[in-house]
């Protein structure tokens, strides 16, 4: 006790040893505590044994199975995983989500809810994981690292429908089923033309999807096609070609050089002169409606189909004489367009083109049109100018043009969904560093993920921004710097600049040091992106669109199944593309891409694989020659073509004896003697059937009317008379499995029930037209197998 | 002083603050040190080591229902189907592992000793030293059959479905 | 982008549910239920009894989950009402169904929203 100072400062460590330890060992135990005992996913697994017990006792009271009885106890808790070797996958997800596979969970909140769809019966969690499907990190046990929302984790976890870009990872189907937002967006890659430019692989197939400009400078006018570069949205609305940031020298240049690509035939060509009224009789025998927009209604809505562009301004627009040269053959204009060779005569060409340039014009665009100056035609420099640019923007991408082959030099996207995160280039963007995210605003707007250009130090101001003016045609080939003070030569850019039309003519530089006048001149030039390298065209595509494009551009992924073991089977595609003589007649008049044939084709008209087995011949050979409409409220129907008696002779015989499946409604061929029309008649009523179907002017509108009255009509309309008992057999056992999105509901009749009732609804037949016929039996509907008459 | 310290241990002395500070001090340094030492010796020994899980999903239980025997060669074993519910028989034999094969006769074989069974499994010829297992069965959540490779049951023991 | 920051909650699952009610009801109902449900589609002035008007509150007192699942999957028939409304249980599945009637379940609200929008228009 002599020396208290020296024992005081001993005791001055101790308490600092002390309270350091009191603390770092209160910090242990509070971590060993939350580590053992208060971890997040034990929590939740102890919430889920108690609602297990909750149910069991529910189902107990109410006498459920026995062996229900789950005490809370009884439920283990420990990590739960599913162990993939193969994916080199660990899956812990199911220690939080453990009643991902109780199906009697469903009504719990996450995590403990149950799978959604019937999607784990086939992908089993144990046999699959989670993280395949939906990625994340699934190794780790608490939310924020498992779900992968964590620094350097490049697989955070797929949100809403992003989920559906791993399906490809063991679905190599083009159309993947159960994933439509995925589909959609490989169709949208497609139809945008981003094939065009970018390499994608072998998944999507690369067709020019923008028409062929061959003959662009007969078909279009001088003014159209400025405007219509520097913003299509203006002409076209609903415009499919993406708009290119260009100035006002790009444009003049790239008119200029289209306005070269003529066809002297159509040039020389006198100017026609056609009858409207005939030409408005054609358009209407033809169904232009079904692919066109045609008209407006009374609220200035667009009317008619979207297959084709918009034919409202094309008076606007296009040449008369290209257009008749078109009526006539326009495959030879667009070889790949959907629409369908006519029998167009030169004057019902004429006639046509007549009809379409007096029905679809703005007179006062025309008016407007007409009071601006004449352009001045093209000097051989623009023409060089242009050609170059057309080149550099790569615009033989998406269209065809002798001379000017595509380069496809853009960014390849075969596996930009497996791209490192670090390795997109984000720019000054604020948007959350994910794949997801990049691609979305990518697309969204693509010239927003840029560093904005600056000056280094030490480099010559005037030589980097030169180097780096866009588009670079405009700006390198013709000139060269000048020598000189850098003053004069940040002058000499300006003009430059000003003369390419991508600064305002009235623009000068402002007065001070040179350092001053080109740090001005950058920000001037980064103001209307001239120094953005990015050559993707804004696509403006729509919320819904974008995120399907993304989630396409995701599916494009270097990781894939370990194994071939886990590829689904691919279910086969038969496209049918025929060689012979139906071949070539629908290569002409374009059947598809109305008809499904099989896979091919589309279903805005009825789909025709199984029309031998559906219709009697003789009515398809009348119909082809004179289609009417099939529903009572609607005029659209298959145009009238006007074929040749042989060919629409060939087309039936053809469809009544290819497009047959022998075993598309077998029983009734095999049973139709124990048939009843009379129970069927009863069955009919009973089951609701009218309804839906029309029988004699009684019965709903949805589907076809069974009575149709088409006067004039050479055969029976009525349902009896046209189709054939193995369809109708066929059709009432599963609708679905004949037409998949068909509404008619599958109502499982028995087989009596449907062979009744297929007997009842042949009985339905015309019976002025069987008076007519009387006698000929070859006209019994069902019995039908003789010849087409001639 | 340092004679009297010698002689006198210091815990036998009234406790005085200085020392009582002291020793709390050195124990919960000690304290300290042992904890976050247990913690780091338990670090090589996680909660879970990613291994395949001994209980297995064979399928929905009414692709069992009612057929005799279903062979699951993946998982080594069968499963069985009576009036009185379904069981299962492994087919790794209990001598030195080997896979068994079922006979005409329904008793099993085993092809690298010729150890022989009979159809409930139990031993009818050496070198065996046991009768085949017979494996936990149970019923998932989502209408799954699970079998526990971990789990033996009695020969006579079905599952009721 | 709040927009891909879409929520695994419950919530987020029920709209999603609606959501893909809406889209099978769009295709097989709104012909003759109308396009909001409220008994009045295109070819219900073709039906009598009616189409059902899903609008109306008291119905949904009168109901519940299960007796819907019932009509939808086995018809009218089958609860001594119209055999007009046929059985779509061999067209939908039972997922699918669950999901129209968690649309369905939106129609009263999404009625009574349009009214008020309309009065305030007038």
């Amino acid at each position: 006790m002599m020396d208290r100072p020296r024992t005081y400062r001993v005791g001055w460590l101790k308490v600092v040893l002390l309270l350091s330890s009191v603390a770092s060992f209160g910090m242990l135990l509070l971590a060993a505590y939350q580590e053992n005992f208060t971890a997040e996913w034990r929590t939740h697994q102890q919430e889920f044994a108690h609602v297990l017990s909750v149910k069991a006792t529910a189902a107990n009271e109410t006498s459920a199975p026995a062996g229900a009885s789950v005490k809370a106890s009884d439920y283990p808790i420990e990590i739960r995983q599913a162990f993939l070797p193969e994916w080199d996958k660990v899956d812990r997800c199911i220690t939080c989500h453990v009643g991902i596979d109780n199906p009697a969970m469903q009504d719990q909140p996450q995590p403990l809810t149950a799978h959604p769809g019937d999607i784990l019966q086939h992908h089993s969690a144990d046999r699959y994981g989670c993280t395949i499907c939906h990625q994340g990190q699934g190794r780790a046990t608490d939310k924020e690292a498992a779900h992968g929302r964590v620094p350097f984790w490049d697989e955070p976890l797929l949100t809403g429908d992003f989920i559906q870009s791993t399906c490809t990872q063991c679905h190599h189907d083009e159309e993947v089923p159960q994933a439509p937002v995925l589909n959609r967006g490989r169709q949208l890659l497609s139809e945008l033309g981003c094939v065009g430019c970018h390499k994608t692989g072998e998944t999507l197939a690369a067709e020019k999807v923008g028409p062929q400009l061959d003959s662009v400078g007969s078909k279009v006018t001088r003014k159209w096609l400025h405007k219509w570069l520097a913003d299509p949205g203006k002409y076209l609305p609903e415009h499919k070609m993406p708009q290119y940031p260009l100035p006002s020298g790009a444009i003049d240049g790239l008119a200029a050089f289209l306005m070269t690509a003529r066809d002297d035939k159509i040039d020389n060509a006198p100017q026609p002169k056609g009858d409207y009224d005939t030409g408005a009789d054609i358009y209407r025998e033809s169904q232009c409606i079904v692919c066109h927009v045609t008209k407006l209604d009374y609220a200035d809505n667009p009317v008619g189909g979207h297959i084709g562009p918009s034919l409202m301004k094309i008076g606007n627009k296009i040449n008369q004489k290209w257009l008749v040269a078109f009526f006539q053959n326009p495959h030879s204009f667009l070889p790949h367009t959907k629409m369908p060779g006519y029998h167009f005569s030169k004057k019902e060409a004429i006639n046509l083109s007549q009809f379409a340039i007096e029905e679809w014009t703005d007179y006062d665009l025309q008016d407007a049109e007409a009071e601006e100056p004449a352009l001045p035609t093209g000097t051989p420099q623009q023409i060089a100018l242009g050609k170059r640019l057309f080149a550099e923007l790569d615009c033989a991408g998406c269209h065809e043009l002798k001379g000017s082959p595509a380069k496809r030099d853009a960014p390849e996207l075969t596996f930009i969904g497996s791209t490192p995160v670090h390795q997109l280039t984000f720019g000054d963007a604020k948007v959350p560093r994910t794949t997801p995210d990049f691609l979305y605003t990518k697309l969204k707007s693509p010239r927003s993920l840029h560093h904005k250009f600056e000056l280094h130090p030490g480099e010559d101001p005037v030589d980097a921004i030169w180097e780096n003016l866009r588009p670079k045609s405009l700006f390198s080939a013709s000139q060269s710097l000048p020598d000189g003070a850098e003053g004069e030569r940040l002058a000499w850019l300006l003009e430059q600049a000003k003369k390419a039309g991508v600064l305002e003519k009235q623009l000068a530089l402002p007065s001070g040091t040179t350092a001053k006048q080109a740090h001005w001149l950058v920000w001037a030039l980064n103001e209307v992106g001239a120094l953005n390298p990015l050559k993707m065209p804004d696509f403006q595509p729509s919320d819904q669109d974008t995120e399907a494009l993304a989630i396409a551009l995701m599916s494009l992924s270097e990781v894939g199944a370990p194994s071939k073991r886990f590829d689904a089977p691919r279910r086969s595609k038969t496209v049918f593309d025929p060689k012979d003589e139906f071949g070539k007649l629908e290569r002409h008049y374009r059947c598809l891409s109305c008809h499904k044939i099989r896979s091919s084709g589309e279903l805005l008209a009825s789909d025709l694989t199984y029309e031998g087995n559906r219709v009697n011949r003789e009515w398809l050979y009348h119909y082809l020659n004179q289609p009417y409409s099939m529903r009572r409220m609607l005029t659209i129907a298959m145009p009238i073509f006007h074929f040749p008696d042989e060919e629409s002779r060939l087309m039936s015989e053809y469809m009544a004896n290819v497009f047959v499946d022998s075993d598309l409604g077998a029983a009734w061929k095999r049973n139709r003697d124990k048939a009843d029309a009379g129970r069927g008649k009863t069955l009919f009523q009973a089951k609701g059937c009218m309804a839906c179907h029309q029988v004699n002017g009684t019965g709903g509108d949805v589907g076809p009317s069974l009575t149709t009255q088409v006067p004039e009509f050479p055969h029976g309309t009525w349902v009896g008379d046209k189709l054939k008992g193995e369809w109708v057999y066929a059709w009432l056992e599963n609708p679905q499995a004949i037409l998949p999105d068909t509404i008619e509901p599958n109502l499982g009749l028995s087989d009596q029930e449907i062979l009744d009732l297929t007997a009842f609804v042949l009985s339905l037949k015309n019976p002025q037209f069987q008076k007519k016929n009387n006698g000929d039996d070859k006209n019994n509907g069902d019995n039908n197998n003789g010849q087409v008459k001639k | 002083m340092s004679t009297d310290l010698k002689s006198t241990p210091r815990f036998q002395q009234p406790q005085e603050r200085r020392d009582f500070l002291g020793l709390a001090a050195a124990w919960s340094a000690i304290a300290t040190v042992f904890l976050a030492l247990l913690g780091a010796l338990r670090l090589p020994a996680p909660w879970a080591f990613p291994e395949s899980s001994r209980r297995v999903k064979l399928g929905p239980v009414s692709a069992f229902k009612g057929i005799s025997i279903t062979p699951e060669p993946k998982e080594r074993l069968w499963v069985f189907s009576d009036d009185k519910g379904l069981y299962v028989i492994s087919a790794v034999c209990t001598h030195l592992g080997c896979v068994v094969a079922k006979q005409e006769d329904g008793s099993f074989f085993c092809p690298c000793h010729g150890s022989r069974f009979d159809t409930e499994g139990k031993v009818t010829k050496g070198p065996a030293p046991k009768p085949l297992l017979h494996l936990e069965l149970s019923v998932s959540a989502d209408g799954q059959l699970v079998v526990d490779h971990d789990k033996e049951v009695g020969s006579d023991v079905r599952l009721k479905v | 982008m709040q927009k891909l920051a879409i929520g695994h909650d419950q919530q987020s699952f029920v709209a999603a549910s609606q959501a893909r009610g809406k889209k099978v009801y769009d295709h097989y109902c709104e012909i003759c239920h109308g396009a909001e449900g409220q008994g009045d589609g295109f070819n219900s002035a073709m039906l009598d009894p009616p189409p059902r008007n899903f609008a109306d509150e008291a119905f949904w007192k009168r109901v519940n989950d299960e007796q819907l699942q019932t009509v939808i999957s086995r018809g009218g028939e089958s609860v001594g009402k119209s055999v007009l409304m046929p059985a779509w249980g061999r067209t939908l599945d039972p997922s699918q169904i669950t999901d129209v009637i968690a649309f369905l379940r939106t129609v009263p609200a999404l009625a009574k929203k349009a009214a008020a929008a309309e009065e305030s228009e007038n």
